[in-house]
């Protein structure tokens, strides 16, 4: 798994590429964690568009996020692509927590008219 | 018929390793890639279970046994473990005996949705095997 991590203003798009498992996420949770504190970020998107798989730890790691996201008065945002990811977002219900994208620029322009 | 059996340290890297040896395996059925996603899903799961809850990320040894006969994919899970000592509350959807590790606690339901028949089998300190069958 590999993440490109950009920052505009206090939005952080964190674009995964590869496959979200329990291994990656365990990793993935420290580096995206270590982020939203250094650049103090009150929106943040995760881009699951080039995941090719995503189990239950991906979900865990984004209700993770979601809840940190929310303890810090900040929002969170999903975009989703690929059939594989969708199946798992609509079977967990964090669609009912988390707004899901399709286009990643919409998602970047909404939390910048946010900030 | 064919018929396979393969076991592997309890590391995270493994997940991987065993949701490409059953890929492989169901390979010659040119399933769906819906169907294969469901199956290395369903894998990931129970291989993710094993190695975080039955050796509670300790080192043991997982096993993964799989029969393809025609089209139905029987295959099993297990580990020696710590082993569940309440299936059924194990099984409630969001249910996770490890909330603070950010463990979502739908790997059953998980496993439930994209196979066609799910069981587990668990003796407390003995371990845990989980069974699945999908027609594919």
């Amino acid at each position: 798994m590999r993440v490109r991590v950009e920052v505009k203003k206090r939005v952080l798009l964190a674009t995964l590429m590869g496959e979200l498992d329990h291994h990656a996420a365990t990793q993935l949770r420290t580096r995206l964690d270590r982020e939203l504190a250094k650049h103090k970020i009150k929106t943040l998107i995760v881009d699951l568009s080039q995941v090719g798989f995503m189990d239950s730890s991906g979900i865990g790691l984004l209700i993770g996020r979601y809840r940190q996201m929310q303890l810090s008065g900040g929002r969170m945002c999903i975009i989703s692509a690929s059939r594989t990811v969708d199946k798992m977002l609509t079977v967990s219900g964090i669609r009912k927590l988390v707004k899901v994208y399709r286009d990643p620029k919409i998602a970047l322009e909404e939390g910048l008219a946010n900030e | 018929m064919n018929e396979m059996t393969v076991s592997f340290l309890s590391v995270s890297e493994n997940e991987a390793f065993a949701r490409t040896v059953i890929a492989a395996f169901i390979a010659p059925l040119d399933p769906t890639v819906t169907l294969l996603n469901e199956v290395k899903t369903a894998v990931s799961e129970a291989v993710t279970n094993a190695i975080v809850h039955g050796y509670e990320n300790t080192q043991g040894m997982v096993t993964m046994h799989a029969i393809l006969d025609g089209r139905k994919l029987t295959l099993s899970v297990s580990d020696v473990g710590c082993g569940i000592a309440d299936i059924e509350q194990a099984m409630v959807p969001t249910y996770s005996s490890k909330p603070h590790e950010e463990r979502s606690g739908i790997g059953f339901t998980v496993m439930q949705s994209f196979m066609d028949k799910l069981d587990v089998v668990s003796q407390p300190q003995k371990g845990t095997c989980v069974m699945m069958e999908k027609q594919l």
